[in-house]
């Protein structure tokens, strides 16, 4: 005869009927007109059924220091990265380029007589340069 | 000197499980690195572009996605119960949980399949044949790649947890508790990113 403290299986049911009702939850709010706090509600739900998963399925409950630490390493790690590429995309703007769309009315971008006149030298070491935006700003204004 | 096991030399029985969980965790971190990229791909077209975003997210099929979760997190559950069996030594039950584990993995892939045909026929997916434009296709390849990749990882899961539910079956078992909980950290781990993808790609501008 064992003298379990739990019943078996029981935490792992009560584990699954909360993450049901968490799935219901996030997925019922979805259709709340709550805004930006949509997301906010998604991910705060989605962080609560992971911890659920991690805490009582994956045993961090009973693990030892060391693998907590590695989990939190792990999240600590994907923080970092994250950070990091933010501070470039973050930095960039899509621009569309100038020679994007093909212009009307001219054939080719370095015709003589037409685009010379304003824009700078366009030939460096024979290889044909695209005017900055700037350049093409001041170009159309003149 | 007998021709003894190295491992068995290695190390007591206890250690050599918590090396083992320790290793299995360590996996898991690279694997989240390996899925960050995506994750960070997701927030920058969404943030780029949150009205295309919000738009593609409305033409996922909600329903099979919640219910696909479902599957999933019950799968999750099941798994749990049967590593605490195997723990009680109740190794039949264990593998009849296993079994009914790695049917539900199946049938979620069954499920996602389903999806990607009608995403297909509604030319969702990017390409030049895409009825998209520039963010929503951002989106659904982002869509196609996470789920796709989720679904790789599911994959290999069913595949070890069948393999161990064959293994545990016969009159003396290939496995202790401390391996199977081993392939329960993964198929855990599996588990939590689709809690993650599912609000990300479905639940996103529904309310809009």
């Amino acid at each position: 005869m064992s003298a379990r403290k739990h019943r078996p299986y029981r935490r792992a049911l009560r584990v699954w009927i909360g993450l049901m009702l968490l799935l219901a939850a996030t997925t019922g709010s979805a259709w709340l007109p709550l805004g930006a706090w949509n997301s906010v509600v998604n991910l705060v739900i989605a962080a609560a059924k992971v911890l659920l998963v991690a805490v009582f399925f994956m045993h961090l409950r009973d693990a030892g220091g060391l693998v907590r630490l590695v989990a939190c390493v792990a999240l600590f790690m994907l923080v970092l990265l994250f950070s990091l590429a933010a501070s470039d995309y973050l930095n960039r703007h899509i621009d569309p380029a100038p020679w994007q769309p093909p212009r009307q009315g001219s054939s080719s971008f370095g015709e003589p007589g037409q685009l010379s006149l304003n824009v700078p030298q366009t030939v460096e070491h024979g290889v044909e340069v695209i005017p900055e935006p700037a350049a093409l700003a001041d170009f159309d204004c003149a | 000197m007998s021709a003894a096991r190295p491992l068995d030399t290695l190390a007591a029985p206890e250690q050599r499980a918590q090396a083992g969980t320790l290793g299995m965790w360590v996996f898991l971190a690279t694997e989240l690195m390996f899925f960050g990229p995506l994750f960070f791909g997701y927030w920058y077209g969404r943030l780029q572009f949150p009205d295309a975003f919000a738009a593609a997210s409305r033409e996922t099929d909600v329903v099979l996605g919640a219910a696909n979760t479902a599957l999933l997190l019950t799968s999750s559950a099941l798994m749990a119960a049967a590593v605490e069996a195997a723990q009680l030594g109740a190794r039949r039950i264990a593998v009849r949980l296993l079994g009914a584990t790695a049917a539900l993995g199946v049938v979620f892939l069954v499920v996602k399949g389903v999806e990607y045909h009608h995403e297909w026929q509604a030319g969702l997916f990017p390409g030049d044949a895409s009825v998209l434009v520039t963010g929503g296709r951002l989106f659904f390849l982002l869509y196609f790649a996470m789920t796709g990749v989720h679904a790789l990882h599911l994959v290999i899961g069913i595949t070890v947890v069948a393999a161990f539910a064959v293994a545990g079956a016969g009159a003396k078992p290939r496995w202790g508790p401390g391996q199977l909980g081993l392939v329960g950290l993964y198929w855990h781990f599996v588990d939590a990113l689709w809690i993650f993808l599912f609000p990300l790609l479905y639940l996103l501008g529904r309310s809009g």
